[in-house]
């Protein structure tokens, strides 16, 4: 019984020391990002080959459970037949998934087209156990020159940035992860704000002056001065507007051009071309405040 | 014996993340995913009510800390509570029975997710405008708990941290 009790003593302490512990951990990797970085990439690289294999194997799985298991129930006579549809099937199911993948690698073409990108193509092969943030695992790191601060984008707009990087695979804080941050402008307008995410599928805008003239349906795009975004890639539209609030600033809602669930392919931008652009873009930026301000 | 032990709560943290981060993710609504990490973390405080199941938790919790790539410690010292509460009432809990089972689940998933949230606030504000995934989480968590318990019982209980709770269910 006395031993039992010291059992408990036992465990009770050190459930309370490594609790303890947790907090020290927890206030010293807020301070120092890169440590949790570190084991990060160590998880992320044992993870990534199976990350990997799901997503190639996946929808073969798929293809096989829907055109082979089916199959064994049918009559003998009509099998050879079915061997036929099934193979013609299994081909026409590959041909439409190179289709589509052809799309998007084409709008990420284009992407990289219209607005002269350097950048690295790469593959969605994860996202972050919990709901409490959202991060993106693509299977392109270090040794492919995605570095730490690096803009994501796919064929539609803005995904993230690169938080985390090791040698195969690196970790994207998504546009609609409350972390996140964006120095957006509205298309063909003045409205200048910051577009942060809410930790569901829409971010808010945020810091847009009340006398900004912004519509429901209005394009928000990237400012470019932040050296990590270049500037006029589309982040999302507006969807809610709340100019009624006291105060400087407006409320406005955007919803994210790109579906975060269903991201596929992406390009990360390369990081040397974008610093170049924020140093123009700031220059012509303090150019034209020194302008109005004369 | 504890480095085999080790090496099976450290696997089973992994293909956790990765059920939960990429498998059930992309074919599940987000609400629907449970949590395995919490599930893991409840039944080693039943089955393994000791001081080296204190620290296995630690490491199941610090794996989801990892996985998030943002805070280290969060969920470590989140699991570690849900240990100590779920190890201190062990002998009052029969597991065995399904409902219970659940109740306790749901209950322990709340408090990870409590305990998450109240330490990385004090680093992060904005981690508590995503606090509402945690009731859909603990829910769907609780539901499946009486279908896996039975298989952790065979991953992750050794034959002497079965037999000591054996008693209980005479």
């Amino acid at each position: 019984m006395a031993a039992a009790g010291d059992q408990r003593v036992r465990v009770a302490a050190t459930a309370l020391g490594l609790f303890c512990f947790a907090l020290f951990l927890s206030a010293y990797s807020a301070r120092r990002p890169a440590l949790a970085g570190v084991g990060t990439t160590l998880l992320g690289e044992i993870l990534r080959p199976f990350q990997s294999l799901y997503q190639t194997s996946g929808s073969k799985a798929v293809g096989f459970w829907d055109g082979y298991i089916d199959l064994l129930a049918v009559r003998q006579e009509n099998e050879n037949l079915r061997e036929r549809l099934k193979t013609l099937e299994s081909r026409n199911s590959e041909l439409l998934e190179v289709q589509s993948e052809n799309e998007r690698l084409a709008q990420l073409l284009a992407i990289k087209k219209e607005h002269s990108l350097d950048g690295v193509a790469a593959r969605v092969i994860g996202y972050n156990p919990t709901n409490w943030s959202q991060i993106i695992t693509i299977n392109q790191g270090s040794s492919a020159g995605v570095a730490v601060g690096s803009a994501v984008v796919d064929g539609f707009g803005v995904v993230g940035q690169v938080i985390s990087v090791g040698p195969h695979s690196a970790q994207v804080l998504a546009i609609t992860d409350h972390a996140s941050g964006i120095d957006a402008i509205v298309q063909g307008g003045r409205a200048r704000g910051i577009v942060e995410g809410t930790g569901e599928q829409r971010c808010r805008w945020r810091f847009v002056l009340v006398q900004d003239e912004v519509k429901i349906g209005d394009r928000i795009i990237t400012a470019g001065l932040d050296g990590i975004f270049p500037k006029g890639l589309l982040v999302g539209v507006v969807t809610q507007l709340d100019r009624e609030r006291d105060g400087l600033f407006q409320e406005v809602v955007v919803k994210p051009a790109v579906n975060l669930l269903r991201l596929e392919d992406v390009m990360v931008v390369a990081k040397n071309k974008l610093s170049a652009d924020a140093e123009i873009g700031a220059s012509v930026g303090s150019k034209k405040l020194a302008a109005e301000a004369k | 014996m504890t480095l085999r032990r080790f090496l099976i709560v450290f696997a089973f943290g992994l293909v956790s993340i990765l059920l939960q981060g990429t498998v059930f993710r992309a074919i599940l609504p987000w609400w629907l995913i449970p949590n395995f990490v919490v599930l893991g973390a409840v039944f080693l405080g039943f089955y393994e009510g000791t001081v080296i199941g204190a620290i296995l938790c630690f490491i199941l919790g610090l794996q989801l800390d990892l996985a998030g790539a943002q805070l280290l410690g969060p969920w470590a010292g989140a699991l570690v509570v849900v240990f100590g509460l779920v190890s201190s009432m062990q002998t009052r809990i029969f597991v065995d029975s399904p409902l219970a089972a659940s109740i306790t689940v749901f209950a322990c998933s709340l408090v990870a997710s409590g305990v998450y949230l109240v330490v990385a606030y004090q680093f992060k504000k904005s981690v508590i405008e995503v606090a509402s995934f945690s009731v859909s989480e603990a829910i769907v968590t609780a539901l499946i708990a009486p279908l896996l318990f039975p298989l952790l019982r065979l991953v992750l209980a050794t034959p002497e941290t079965v037999r000591r709770r054996a008693p209980i269910r005479r």
